[in-house]
């Protein structure tokens, strides 16, 4: 049993947020503030996202031609995603030797590219691949939510056409009654937790991920909170990338 | 529960700009809710991989700031928060008198709560408290039992004796409070650096009510820190020690006596450090962690609970698992200063010490009854030491010679009976120190001293004579002589040969009816206290007027209860009750029924409890705290509030219940066709005694249905029996006995040992009959968490000496044998003397205790085969049929209820750890309640003898020995189910003349009573004189037995 009293009668939790209280989440468009540069390279730049304690780059390759002719489809785009989740991003150095990627890194990337071809407009780039490029540079609770939050954002950022904004976040429960958004690593290592993603902040949910055992008459609940969270992650996503974009315009000009 | 998103948006966090308590800017920033982030982190040795050694890791944490704390104080017109949820400080009345007439509020410092959460608990004082955060996750961290019972503490607490006192704790989350937050600086310790927050914290709430909204009330940083309080003095804060603060309080001459002893130590730790003479120490130091835990690994040191002995509190044992018997731990200085059931590191001792043991019969109240509780070390009278005659050389023993010795030592424990391995106690991993009732040692009490107020030591004798005598001081010693307090131990430096304590309360007059049984109560740790009002609200709001519905299909009641669909209306079935005489709380009602077949249809109906008893609702978290039921002579200590276990789950004849049934068809044979489970409604038609049953069944005139159906179980149930018995189910005796109490003083005034009756044994056997198919059912539901019982098989050790002195003194043919449970059955049926009946019973008696204890557990946590309950041989059991009285009832309750679709169980149920710690704390509680109510029945037995003796002369019953010591025999008075110890002293009055042969379990002395040679063996029937003697040291109540 773990000693942690993760959401107390006061309603604070133990990083003293409150159970509906989202992670700092701050984007920015380059990891560079030489905007000059990415005006020449603009396919290739690259986004960076801080959710908490995750810290997520993300460069998307393309729209461009295959390497691999075989694997052209005349009518749209093909998506691939690649993950690669870097040694000193947790608390305790990842000694695996090998570098392949591991099972869960790998249903990630199925479960990313599956979430993303039904949002973006595939159709609008024929014959052409669009690749993601995920590095996870710091690991906190919800990496998933954030990498999700990330390739939006860069998917923006990119000028790729999208059908509308995905929004992620992790859920957690505690005691069978207390719902935590936005997960911190503790959180997520000692509670039955789930990542949601929706369309648009809105009811419409396209990937629900839950770890450990959960308990089915709680999933009801569980939701209403994620798609409340998603909801305003949109809002603060489209903010962001408003005043991202609008700093860029002021920059290049 | 639902969470009102709309009302509060999620907020974002931002960096932090600025703490400082005098801004003025949070009256703008209440609007904005303004979350503001910073990262703390810490180093920790990273333990993750084992193969390589620990590295230094940095963590880094989030840690949000925030400005929505309220100050809960509740004429505070700034802060808002919800009232309901709250601790709400108030104007209360507690005034210092020797400051200006303001109310006033206390914040502790760790060091205060470590040290007096006693004081904390108490009613007196401490009503307006505030606990900073940075105090509360250090002890948490420093003591976790102690964290524990402060988080008990707080919310609004109601006191149990007057309404209009409330205590107010609350918990001020200074961390994550943007003002009150303090950065650790470079080259700050820890310690340093949450004190400045803790004297921060004060100086916010300072200026917040006083500088802000002029509320004029008095905020005290308590601390026994020095260093702190000189720093508030510079601060302007008013920070004050404990014993100041006490002695400020308009009750303080009260409460001085409950401040530990301790605290003084801080000021004394500098002294002890500088002088380092082995000169004034008793005990040998205990070793440094490291050296434990490196002990621990090359297999040096050995770790064990430390059970000291019944007979002797000189000597203990230490069970170790690679040893085949327990290490004996003997003398003081061996022990030291460990107390019973303390989890502590041993060492073995060389060769040369290893040594019998002691046959000697030794107590704490008898013991160096001259001592001086003032003196430390002074004390050093070698005579004292009749058990412990030892010289103590400095032997150093590599670690390689320590597993040299420890080869031997388990062959010498093998081998040999008489020499067993000696160890010494090297350190205390864990103390088992909690709250003691005793009294003072009359003797130890200066009673000229008592004039002048200034405190005195005085010893108080705990009433566990396992525990040594400890050393408190008070005021008020001669007022407390004769009285049975509680107090609680603090420390045990290796100066004082006795541990000091401090008082906590006091419970009374000794023999009085209430001390008593609070004390009793206390000891055994059985939680007395009514209700609260959180639990009570989970009753139904109808209270007495619950009713079940008319008709189970009623769309009205279907919409409040949706899982009513799923009972069985069985309220036709002809169904009674048997129980005791005068029972209230009858939680099992039986039918029977021929079917058309000619099988039987026998039906099980237990109390719904679980119908009321919702998870995780308060009034299940207090149910499962208690555990059980207890049952005193007097009085009974409810699991669960009234109104459920007398009146709407207990199944009372003519009206309708709800009932969880089991319905077997059984042919006539007694043999389960099958088994069906239902959550029911019944309708009880009569509530018998077993007496009246009896007589009903054995009434030829009577010949309706409900008498012939009873007539139908009796047969079936002697079948059981009979199946039962032949499966090798044991029988075994303990005396039990009755106390009767006269109706009109409400004293005892008679004993007798209880009367069964056969139908005693026909709800018996149906009771155990549900309990197993219960336990097939949930098991295979649950495989990993389904909630059962079992019994291990005992150890062939725990019979070797009972067997050899059956075989030595009574007959060589008479064995125990422990082949299987049908064999010690049998065997138990052939040990007969023909001369003497109850030797057979004696001999169950004696057999039972060496049995193991029955124990719940959660499936998963044993192999299939180990599912066995030994005494009943049966493969898989459980306890479902009294959920009034039991926790585990109300657990296999709901499983069975997830195991027949009824409804979903419960996370918490399915969950292998959180089943473990359940089963823990209700074989605790369990045990402890056996204890309870067999010490009130030991108590009242000593009032019928006390009240008995002023009429007659002295009684003089027969008796057995059961056990002999080297100074005396072990006596038991089946009439009265009493045992005691006749000293040897009492018998002769020459104690050269005595001769003790312990391999033929023999004594000889010669008697008092004619002078003559006298040799008693055990098993011999001797008459006794009984009489109830106050013991003048323990002020206990008790049958002293004389050998006539």
């Amino acid at each position: 049993m773990s000693r942690f009293e993760f959401y107390n009668n006061d309603g604070l939790r133990i990083d003293g947020r409150r159970s509906n209280e989202l992670k700092n989440f701050e984007s920015s468009i380059t990891t560079t503030s030489n905007f000059a540069n990415f005006s020449r390279n603009t396919s290739t730049n690259t986004t960076y996202l801080q959710m908490g304690q995750n810290k997520v780059l993300v460069t998307i390759n393309g729209p461009k031609e295959p390497t691999n002719r075989t694997k052209i489809d005349s009518n749209k785009a093909t998506l691939s995603t690649n993950i690669n989740i870097s040694k000193f991003s947790k608390v305790n150095r990842n000694t695996n030797k090998s570098n392949l990627p591991d099972k869960q890194t790998l249903e990630w990337e199925y479960e990313i590219t599956q979430l993303f071809s039904t949002i973006v407009v595939l159709e609008t780039y024929p014959k052409s691949t669009i690749s993601i490029n995920v590095t996870v540079l710091q690991q906190d609770g919800g990496v998933l939510s954030a990498i999700i939050n990330c390739i939006t954002i860069a998917l923006i950022n990119n000028s790729i056409q999208i059908y509308d904004i995905i929004t992620a976040v992790s859920i957690g429960i505690v005691d069978q009654k207390h719902f935590l958004l936005d997960l911190n690593h503790l959180e997520e290592q000692f509670l039955s937790s789930g990542t949601i993603a929706t369309v648009g902040g809105g009811d419409q949910v396209s990937l629900l991920r839950i770890r450990d055992k959960f308990p089915l008459d709680l999933i009801e609940e569980f939701m209403q909170v994620g798609l409340q969270g998603c909801s305003v992650l949109k809002e603060i996503i489209t903010k962001q990338v408003k005043d991202m974009n609008l700093n860029k315009l002021v920059e290049i000009q | 529960m639902s969470i009102n998103l709309e009302s509060t948006v999620p907020v974002i966090g931002k960096k932090r700009v600025i703490n400082n308590i005098d801004t003025n800017e949070d009256d703008l920033n209440i609007k904005q809710q303004k979350l503001t982030v910073t990262t703390k982190y810490f180093i920790k040795n990273s333990n993750n991989n084992s193969n390589i050694t620990p590295q230094p890791v940095k963590i880094l944490r989030e840690h949000y700031l925030r400005n929505d704390i309220p100050c809960y104080f509740s004429d505070c017109s700034k802060c808002t928060y919800d009232a309901n949820n709250h601790a709400n400080l108030n104007n209360s009345d507690e005034i210092l008198i020797k400051n200006k007439k303001a109310p006033h509020l206390v914040i502790l410092d760790t060091n205060i709560i470590i040290n007096c959460i006693d004081l904390i608990e108490s009613e007196k004082c401490f009503n307006n408290v505030i606990i900073p955060q940075t105090a509360i996750d250090e002890l948490k961290n420093l003591s976790f039992p102690i964290y524990k019972r402060l988080k008990s503490l707080i919310g609004s607490t109601e006191l149990s004796d007057s309404n209009t006192k409330t205590k107010n704790i609350a918990v001020f989350y200074n961390e994550f409070m943007n003002k009150t937050f303090v950065d650790r600086l470079t080259n700050e310790t820890i310690n340093d650096r949450n004190d400045r927050a803790i004297r921060k914290l004060a100086k916010y709430y300072n200026y917040h009510l006083n500088k802000k909204q002029n509320l004029n009330i008095d905020v005290i940083l308590l601390t026994n820190d020095k260093l702190n309080l000189a720093k508030c003095k510079e601060t302007e804060i008013t920070a004050m020690n404990i014993s100041n603060y006490i002695k400020q309080l308009p009750n303080g001459e009260e409460l001085i006596d409950l401040i530990p002893q301790d605290d003084v130590t801080a000021d004394n730790k500098q002294k002890d450090s500088g002088s380092n003479s082995e000169d004034g120490n008793i005990y040998d130091e205990y070793y440094s962690g490291s050296r434990i835990s490196a002990g621990l690994k090359n297999g040096s040191i050995y770790q064990g609970i430390i059970q000291i002995s019944e007979h002797n509190f000189l000597q203990g044992f230490v069970n170790v698992p690679s040893f085949p018997k327990p290490i004996l731990i003997k003398g003081l200085q061996n022990l030291n200063r460990s107390f019973n059931s303390d989890i502590v590191a041993i060492e073995l001792l060389p060769k040369e010490q290893w040594q019998q043991e002691s046959s000697y019969q030794v107590d704490s109240e008898h013991y160096d009854v001259n001592a001086n509780p003032d003196d430390g070390a002074g004390d050093d009278d070698a005579t004292n030491d009749m058990a412990y005659n030892e010289d103590q050389q400095k032997i150093v023993i590599s670690d390689k010679q320590r597993r040299l010795l420890a080869q031997e030592a388990i062959n010498q424990s093998k081998n040999n009976k008489n020499c067993v391995p000696t160890g010494k106690v090297v350190g205390i991993i864990r103390r088992s120190w909690r709250q003691y009732v005793g009294q003072i040692v009359e003797t130890s009490v200066n009673e000229e001293a008592n004039t002048s107020t200034s405190s005195q030591s005085c010893f108080v004798l705990l009433m566990d004579l396992k525990l040594p005598r400890v050393v408190i001081k008070t005021r008020r010693a001669v007022e407390l002589l004769n009285k049975r307090i509680l107090i609680a131990v603090d420390s045990w430096p290796r100066d004082r040969r006795y541990p000091l304590g401090h008082l906590i309360k006091d419970l009374g007059v000794v023999e009085s009816k209430e001390a008593e049984t609070e004390a009793l109560l206390l000891e055994h740790d059985v939680e007395y206290r009514p209700f609260s009002k959180k639990v009570v609200q989970c009753l139904p709001e109808e209270g007495e007027n619950w009713k079940c519905p008319v008709d189970l299909k009623d769309p009205a009641e279907l919409a409040k209860d949706p899982l009513l669909a799923n009972r069985v209306d069985l309220r036709d079935k002809l169904v009674c009750s048997i129980d005791p005489p005068g029972c209230v709380d009858i939680d099992d009602a039986l039918h029977c029924k021929v079917l058309p077949n000619g099988n039987y249809e026998v039906g099980v109906h237990i109390a719904d409890v679980t119908h009321f008893v919702k998870p995780n609702t308060p009034l299940d978290v207090e149910g499962a705290a208690r555990g059980t039921s207890v049952y005193l002579v007097d009085k009974r200590i409810d699991m669960l509030p009234m109104l459920l276990g007398t009146n709407l789950c207990s199944l009372k004849p003519y009206v309708d219940r709800y009932s969880f049934s089991v319905i077997w068809e059984l042919d006539s044979k007694a043999n389960i066709v099958n088994v069906n489970c239902m959550k029911s409604c019944i309708k009880s038609r009569e509530a018998f005694a077993y007496e009246e049953a009896q007589m009903r069944i054995d009434d030829k005139s009577q010949n309706d249905e409900l008498t012939i159906g009873m007539r139908n179980l009796l047969k079936l149930s002697k079948l059981l029996k009979q199946k039962r018995l032949d499966a090798g189910a044991l029988n075994l005796a303990s005396p039990e006995v009755k106390v009767h109490m006269d109706s009109e003083t409400a004293d005892a005034n008679d004993v007798e040992i209880k009367k069964t009756f056969e139908t005693n044994s026909l709800v018996e056997e149906f009771m155990l009959l549900a309990n197993i198919s219960v336990a097939r059912k949930i098991q295979d539901a649950y495989p990993q968490t389904a909630m059962l019982r079992r019994h291990g098989a005992p150890p062939r050790t725990n019979f070797e000496i009972l067997n050899d002195m059956l075989a030595k003194l009574k007959n060589p043919d008479f064995q125990i044998s422990l082949d299987s449970s049908k064999a010690l059955a049998n065997s138990l049926d052939n040990i007969e003397d023909p001369e003497d009946s109850f030797f057979n019973t004696l001999v169950r008696i004696l057999s039972t205790r060496c049995m193991m204890a029955a124990e719940y557990f959660p499936s998963g946590a044993h192999p299939y085969a180990d599912y066995r309950h030994y005494g009943l041989a049966v493969d898989i059991y459980t306890h479902f049929t009294s959920p009034i009285r039991r926790y585990c009832d109300i657990v296999a309750h709901r499983q069975l209820a997830g195991a027949i679709g009824y409804e979903m169980l419960d996370l918490s149920h399915r969950d292998k750890n959180k089943m473990d710690l359940i089963c823990k704390n209700i074989n605790k509680r369990h045990r402890n309640a056996q204890f309870a109510g067999r010490a009130s029945i030991e108590y009242y037995v000593g009032q019928v003898m006390k009240n008995s003796d002023k009429s007659s002369t002295p009684k003089v019953e027969t008796g057995y020995i059961i056990k002999i010591f080297h100074n005396g025999i072990q006596v038991l008075v089946p009439k009265f189910g009493v045992e005691g110890l006749i000293r040897l002293e009492n018998m002769c009055n020459d104690l050269n003349g005595v001769e003790f042969e312990e391999q033929e379990y023999k004594l000889t002395f010669k008697s008092n009573v004619d002078g003559k040679n006298r040799s008693v063996k055990v098993f011999d029937k001797v008459d006794v004189e009984v009489n109830s003697i106050l013991d003048p040291v323990t002020n206990k109540r008790k049958a002293q037995l004389l050998l006539k």
